[in-house]
Order: C-alpha cells, then structure tokens, then sequence
C-alpha cells in the first residue's frame, strides 16, 4: 500500500461536516511542508454557496485566520468536474497560480459551487515557495451565506522519499 | 501538480452532501475501471453526522454501470484516531485484509478510511470497482476519491518528482 509511506504520505485534515453559513474562515489542520516537497490538498465541496479557499502559512502549528499573522502563500489550483458526471469528474482544469500576499484581500481561489455543484479543488502548494520562517500550511475556508458541506485531505510527497525509485509499484 | 498526471490520477467519486447519507439508504460511487491501473486507493473521509455503525462493501462489476458483487480482495488502513475538525489525523492502523461480506465502519466520527484494490485481486470479467456504504440507522457524511496508479506509467521513473 502506497499511501500513507514514505512514498506518498496522507492527511485527514477535515473530515466531511456541514460548513454553516457565512463562515468566515474554517481552518483545516496544518502540516510543516519543511518535511515534504509538495502537498495537494483535495477539497472535496459538495453543492452550497460560493466558497474562498486561503492558503495560510504559519510560523507554528498552531491553527491562524488568514492574515491574522504569518502570510498567505503561493500556490497553484485545479478543479474538476462533479463526482457525479462521468465525462467530467477525472477531467482537471488548466493551472491557475495565485501569488503570496501578506493581506487578507488577494491569495485565495473562489469557487462557485452553486452553479457548479460537487466539484473538488486541488490545490498545490510546494516547499520551495512557502514564506521564509513559516513552514507550517493551512487550508481555510470561507462559505458564503449557503450552508456548505465539504472534506479537505492532504496528499502529501516528502522531501526525501527513501524507496520510490527502487521499489516501483510498492 | 503530481496528481491528476499520467503517474498518479485522481479521480472525484462522492461530494458530500448536506445532512449525509439518509437513513437506512445506501451510498454508491461512481465505477472505476481497475483494469486500467496497478492498483487503486479508495479515500472515504467519514464525517461528523456519523452516529451508528455502517456496512462498506467494495463491488466489482463486468461493466462501468452494472451492478456489483462482493468479491474482490482488497485491504483497508483507518485513521487510528478520531479527528477534531482542526487536528490533523495522519496516523494509519495496520493494513488489514478486506472482508467478503460487509466491512463493518466504526461509529466514530471523523474517520478516514483508506481502501487499496489492485487489479490481481479482481475476479476475471470483473474489473470495474466501485464503493457502497450502507447507512444502518442514522445519517453519514461521506467524501470519497479514489487515487490510481497507472498500470503503465510513462514518465514518472525517468522524470522524479515530475
């Protein structure tokens, strides 16, 4: 079994629960990218309002509000179609980056899941990118004035895998 | 990104839905075609609405819209312990053997459920694989995805980290 290894390392970060309405920002559970490469958070939203995902960064574990301290970081997304449409629900969206910002106004992907029901986000944040001197990473969310229901997971690759390449399909 | 590429694809089989699983219903994901990949990870993220324990069956069926039968052999890791919303649960149990009949799920809420199939463990003329969980007598909110390792991958030892 390849997740949860050393190959490919695996977070429950929120598990499926009822967003309320106008939420204002729900932080998921936080991991140190120090120890891993990248990490894509799948959030698996289902039909509700329109919802913001922040990529907070932070100086420790400890879980923050988006722009309260640390910065907001870099990081790249995709989306695919609803889980419940065949032709679409494998199919990923073109990257799309978002810059770092210290400020609560800019570093967030907005999603209309009113319109676009059941559909996942993934969003990549890689180590290099992180601010200096804050390694731990966050996903939050926002809902607007719908209640929401959603899962976050990380998937995550560390920095030193110690076996991939030697061991295929372990 | 490294997911959703031709080394490992993601694939999105249930959103979560308000209120969960109903009462005494059962949830069905969508097929995947393990005949495709080496082996296959369901992820089912179990979450607050869970009151009562839930039967899991991981089906196999001939076609991608047939319905299944119970008999592919598979393993399971849970979540060793129950996770605050804002507490990051990364600790697995010890990989266990998929039971024929129903897997039973815990009643704990905040649970994941990591599910791995791979294609030798399918029954001949029986490679779409899909999920079901039975709600026994309250509601569940499930989020499910199912993370595959292509049978033949193209780039990804020749490309690290690619």
């Amino acid at each position: 079994m390849w997740v949860g290894t050393q190959e490919l390392d695996f977070v429950q970060a929120c598990s499926a629960k009822d967003f309320n309405a106008n939420t204002t920002c729900f932080p998921c559970a936080a991991v140190n990218m120090g120890r891993y490469e990248s990490m894509v958070a799948i959030v698996n939203m289902g039909a509700g309002s329109t919802f913001k995902c922040y990529v907070q960064a932070h100086s420790t574990g400890t879980t923050v509000t988006p722009g309260s301290t640390g910065q907001l970081a870099a990081f790249s997304y995709r989306y695919s179609g609803a889980a419940d449409n065949a032709s679409t629900r494998d199919v990923l969206a073109d990257y799309t980056a978002v810059a770092s910002t210290d400020g609560t106004t800019g570093g967030y992907v907005s999603f209309d899941a009113t319109t676009s029901p059941n559909c996942a986000l993934y969003i990549e944040v890689k180590a290099n990118e992180m601010p200096e001197g804050y390694p731990y990473v966050m996903i939050t969310i926002s809902t607007a004035a719908q209640a929401h229901p959603g899962a976050v997971n990380y998937v995550l690759r560390p920095r030193y895998a110690q076996n991939t390449m030697l061991q295929a399909g372990s | 990104m490294w997911l959703g590429t031709d080394e490992l694809h993601v694939v999105l089989l249930n959103a979560p839905s308000t209120g969960g699983l109903s009462n005494s219903t059962t949830e069905t994901c969508k097929h995947i075609n393990v005949g495709r990949y080496e082996s296959v990870m369901f992820v089912l993220t179990i979450g607050t609405n869970s009151v009562t324990t839930s039967n899991f069956y991981l089906m196999e069926a001939s076609t991608a819209t047939a319905a299944g039968q119970y008999t592919a052999a598979y393993n399971y890791r849970i979540a060793s312990t129950a996770a605050a919303a804002t507490t990051a649960t990364d600790t697995l149990s010890a990989r266990a053997a998929g039971v024929s009949t129903a897997l039973v799920m815990s009643s704990t809420a905040e649970t994941m459920y990591v599910i791995e199939v791979k294609n030798t463990g399918l029954t001949e003329g029986y490679s779409f694989v899909y999920p079901s969980v039975s709600s026994a007598a309250a509601t569940r909110n499930i989020a499910a995805v199912a993370i595959c390792r292509p049978r033949y991958i193209q780039n990804s030892m020749l490309v690290p980290n690619s």
